[in-house]
């Protein structure tokens, strides 16, 4: 259904109910708006934008929020409208400081823009200046509101689209100003969607604060490095100086979203971070500085003797899938085919990497990507598992805009209050350690299969009622979109086997978790069944002989360090190829110093499916190379394939097809277990976590390790401001246990666990089912990592003043 | 013929006592006109700090791209001068910054001797341009 009519005389179409800007916009037809954010709904608070009806002159219409109606003939720049634009922009100067040549905005406001598109050179009102609140305390985001023209897009971007309501109006009337309940710093998910919402000056960027000008930055896009959704961003950069991150605006020219890692996690890739200067080597006698010739040199040689010796199966990499799309066909051609390695993983996309191979077996054909675009098409978004907005901090705002459609239901089943699980329509809580065995017997009873235990709602913790709901929407008729939200350091296969199996029923399957360029890896073939827990296992086995580290850091990204030193030491090669020095560079045998996504050219995939081509769009240091030039120097230099091993064999027969992995060493425990890919030891999921692992007397508490908003990944760690942000280790208790435990917002407690203590600050959530608690930020925390286990979704704890014993 | 050189001579001896047109430059100098573009000059406040806020708008007016302002924060949170320089190789002495500048910090100086032995020293810093050494000439309508 389409509305005719006429703007300054251009007949233009709108769809039924679009407003008269967007015909407007339609018809390329200036009009200035200042309150308006095509992001969130219109509220009329300038009254910039009118127009008039020539079939009623004199009635001034405000376009952004009034529909368009059929032969409507409206026109926009008669002596009227303009004179009472000009009115208009005169007394909201009355409140306004005129401070541009000081503001941050100047140059981009559109404020400024307007005043001087009107030629307003007088200020003839005045008025005795009301009180506004200036905030310069809070972290990342500075809040001035005597620059304010109360247009109300911070207000309603935060609420409609971020789901906070940080910011809100206070007062009445001539009083009103915008702030936060009870005039406090901001204490937000800092996406900073209210500083790209502000008009003018009031809310602005602080490490962008008084650093240079906008008219000086020029816009080079690329994709955000802090998660696998390969968010679009422009660095603003003046000259070779990165300034700051925006987003680009979309097809409609609204801008995009980013979350607080892509806007504010920069320095991680400029500035802040002392990248190595050149590789470096250690042996016999110590540590040294290398050249890149001998740094190449030692790595091809020794690579050459081990692979030579015991074939390549005694070699591993783990990959933090920083690679690009070609890089990855580099990685994989040198490790599988020329090599013969078998065991490719990564630690922190393992969970989506375990997810896709599941899917992969388990669908008759590999999962269809899901766009954001999918999503928001979807009537039932069923999420399993928590934590999907904390791996993807832009779902935020895009599930809000999902929930925002009409009949629209948000299904979340999780062990823990997630953002969206706190948002569904249909929350489903499962006891933390019960959700694989609540998956396993939901998709048995879905199936019409009879369940040993029946599903026993009430041992997991579960609504009766919710569940009869939960089964009635998964068999009803709307179209279903399926999110798998992998867990932090668990394995489970309960979820994926969920949603695979309503893969007849669903439309789109979306699994979460990955890194920046995870699904290019998986598709360049990079990858395979096996991860770092078997790999961990055959080290101490003295199977694996050597680590190939591609970005990815074992002593800071998975639980127990002390197991993985120990395991580490045993190797006889550890080469660390990465962009920062991290804990295990420095263990390395050789390090060699890498370039940042953003500073090479290539492909990457999004978990979503968007393929994108990036340029190179910043100067490398001068010290490092990329990936797949080192790996393609390795190759050249090591020459003929290692000698003919029963390893090479092995990965000769795959060579061609990326989905066959390579047969896992006979007599691993790989092979022994069911399907190539069971646990080490002898135990499901489920035993794991509640059955050895209940709380106790002595550790009351179950922890559950949980992603962060502000990043867990190597680029997010590595970032000052967001390491500002999380301040360390963190754990989230339910109020009443917090309250019996008469302890103090953000007080520095003691966890233990039976593996370790740890000093963590505490905070409290009236959501959380008590007797759990949350423990945030561990990777990358050598002492968080130490108080958990790998393969077990929670730890049995105590948490109290008192060092632990 | 010795009358003519006579007079000749007697109109130079008269010119030989008189208060001389001349000025020994550059012991003396003259004051310039009050509409002279010399070299542009920072003008300082009360505390001898420069008025300039930093705001970057000559910078983005000047034709010749010698001015390069960069900010910083001051300790109240507002943007200061961090450093101002201006390439005087460059200046074209349009005056383009002093019209666009709007807290009037800037204006063209009285100083015309920039003759310099390196090229580096027309690199001037804040400091360097607050000073002017020329004075200028006190026309009508000025105190
Ligand atoms: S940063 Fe995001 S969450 Fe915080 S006030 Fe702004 S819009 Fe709201
Ligand atoms: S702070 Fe900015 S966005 Fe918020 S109401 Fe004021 S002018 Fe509008
Ligand atoms: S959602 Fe992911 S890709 Fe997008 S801005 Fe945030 S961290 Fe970056
Ligand atoms: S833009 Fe329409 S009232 Fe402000």
């Amino acid at each position: 259904m389409y509305v005719k009519l006429k703007i300054n005389g251009i007949e233009t179409t709108v769809p039924k109910g679009g407003t008269i800007l967007a015909a407007a916009k339609a018809a390329s037809v200036y009009i200035p708006t200042l309150c308006h954010d095509p992001r969130v709904a219109p509220t009329g608070a300038c009254r910039l934008c009118v127009v008039e009806d020539r079939r009623r002159p004199g009635q001034l219409i405000p376009s952004c929020f009034t529909p368009a109606r059929d032969g409507m003939d409206i026109v926009t720049d008669s002596p009227v409208v303009t004179a009472a634009i000009r009115e208009q922009l005169k007394l909201i100067l009355i409140n306004h400081p005129l401070d541009c040549p000081v503001c941050d905005k100047a140059g981009e406001c559109v404020l400024q823009e307007l005043v001087i598109r009107y030629g307003i050179v007088e200020a003839p009102y005045t008025l005795e200046a009301p009180f506004r609140p200036v905030d310069r305390e809070s972290p990342l985001i500075e809040r001035d509101m005597t620059r304010c023209v109360l247009c109300g897009r911070c207000v309603r971007i935060c609420a409609e689209l971020q789901g906070k309501g940080e910011l809100e109006f206070m007062r009445r009337g001539y009083g009103t100003y915008v702030d936060t309940d009870g005039s406090r710093a901001l204490d937000c998910d800092f996406c900073g969607l209210c500083i790209s919402a502000c008009p003018v000056g009031a809310l602005t960027d602080k490490l962008f604060k008084n650093t240079t000008r906008p008219w000086k930055l020029e816009r080079r896009e690329t994709a955000c490095l802090h998660c696998g959704l390969d968010c679009r961003i422009y660095l603003n950069m003046e000259g070779e100086i990165l300034r700051r991150v925006t987003a680009p605006p979309d097809k409609d020219g609204a801008e995009e979203l980013l979350c607080v890692r892509g806007r504010f996690g920069w320095r991680a890739a400029a500035g802040a971070v002392r990248r190595p200067p050149g590789p470096w080597l250690r042996d016999a006698r110590g540590r040294r500085d290398a050249t890149w010739e001998e740094a190449l040199d030692f790595a091809s040689r020794r690579l050459a003797e081990i692979a030579g010796e015991r074939g390549g199966g005694a070699v591993a990499v783990l990959t933090a899938d920083l690679l690009t799309t070609e890089e990855a066909a580099v990685a994989r051609g040198f490790f599988r085919t020329f090599l013969g390695s078998h065991d490719i993983a990564s630690l922190q996309a393992a969970g989506y990497r375990r997810l896709m191979d599941q899917l992969d077996r388990m669908l008759p054909s590999p999962p269809p990507p899901a766009s954001q675009e999918d999503l928001l098409a979807a009537d039932v978004l069923l999420v399993l598992g928590g934590g999907a907005a904390e791996w993807h901090p832009v779902l935020k705002p895009l599930i809000n805009r999902y929930r925002q459609g009409e009949g629209k239901e948000l299904i979340v089943i999780s062990s823990w209050p997630d953002y969206l699980f706190e948002r569904a329509t249909l929350p489903v809580a499962v006891a933390p350690g019960h959700l694989e065995g609540f998956m396993a017997e939901l998709q048995a009873a879905l199936e019409g299969r009879e369940v040993a235990s029946g599903l026993d709602a009430s041992r997991r913790g579960i609504d009766v009622g919710r569940l009869a709901r939960l089964v009635s929407l998964l068999q009803g008729q709307g179209e279903i979109a399926v999110l798998v939200v992998p867990d932090l350091y668990a394995r489970g296969d309960a979820r994926a086997a969920l949603a695979a199996s309503l893969h007849h029923r669903v439309q789109r399957i979306l699994p979460l978790g990955g890194q920046f360029n995870s699904r290019g890896a998986l598709s360049a073939g990079f990858a395979s069944p096996r991860d770092f827990q078997d790999i961990l296992a055959d080290i101490e086995m003295g199977r694996i002989r050597s680590l190939y580290l591609i970005g990815e850091d074992p002593l800071e990204d998975f639980p127990d360090p002390q197991r993985v030193r120990a395991a580490l030491s045993r190797l006889d090669l550890l080469i660390c190829q990465a962009p920062y020095a991290t804990t295990a560079a420095e263990a390395a045998h050789v390090f060699l110093p890498t370039v940042l996504p953003w500073e090479k050219e290539g492909s990457v995939l999004a978990v979503t499916g968007q393929r994108r081509h990036l340029r190179k769009v910043m100067t490398a240091p001068p010290g490092a190379r990329g990936d797949g030039e080192i790996l393609e120097e390795l190759r050249r230099m090591m020459g003929d394939p290692p000698a003919n091993l029963p390893g090479r064999v092995a990965a000769v027969g795959e060579t061609g097809s990326s989905g066959s992995p390579a047969a896992p060493p006979p007599g691993s425990p790989a092979a022994t277990a069911a399907g190539g890919r069971g646990f080490p030891e002898d135990r499901t999921s489920e035993a794991n976590a509640v059955g050895a692992e209940a709380p106790s007397p002595a550790f009351p508490f179950l922890l559950v390790p949980v992603p962060s908003l502000f990043g867990d990944g190597l680029v997010s760690r590595q970032s000052p401001e967001l390491a500002g942000l999380k301040g360390g280790l963190g754990v989230v208790m339910n109020n009443d246990d917090f309250a019996a435990l008469n302890l103090k917002d953000r007080e520095t407690v003691w966890v233990a666990t039976p593996y370790g203590a740890a000093p963590a600050r505490v905070r409290a959530l009236a959501r959380i089912r008590p007797g759990t608690a949350l423990l945030l930020h561990a990777p990358g925390n050598p002492e968080g990592l130490s108080l958990l286990r790998s393969d077990v979704a929670a730890v049995p704890a105590a948490i109290g003043r008192k060092e632990a014993p | 013929m010795g009358k003519a050189l006579l007079k000749g001579l007697l109109l130079t001896l008269r010119h030989f006592f008189r208060k001389p047109e001349t000025i020994p430059y550059p012991e003396v100098k003259r004051p310039v006109p009050e509409r002279f573009r010399g070299r542009p000059v920072l003008l300082s406040g009360d505390d001898g700090q420069p008025l300039c806020v930093a705001c970057g708008l000559c910078e983005r007016v000047c034709p010749s791209l010698c001015i390069a302002v960069i900010p910083e924060s001051g300790e109240d949170g507002v943007r200061r001068l961090g450093s101002y320089r201006l390439d005087l190789s460059r200046c074209s002495f349009c005056g383009f910054c002093v019209e666009a500048c709007p807290v009037g910090a800037i204006r063209m100086g009285g100083d015309y001797e920039l003759a310099v032995y390196r090229k580096e020293e027309l690199i001037m810093d804040a400091e360097g341009l607050q000073r002017e050494t020329v004075k200028r000439e006190t026309g009508p309508g000025r105190g």
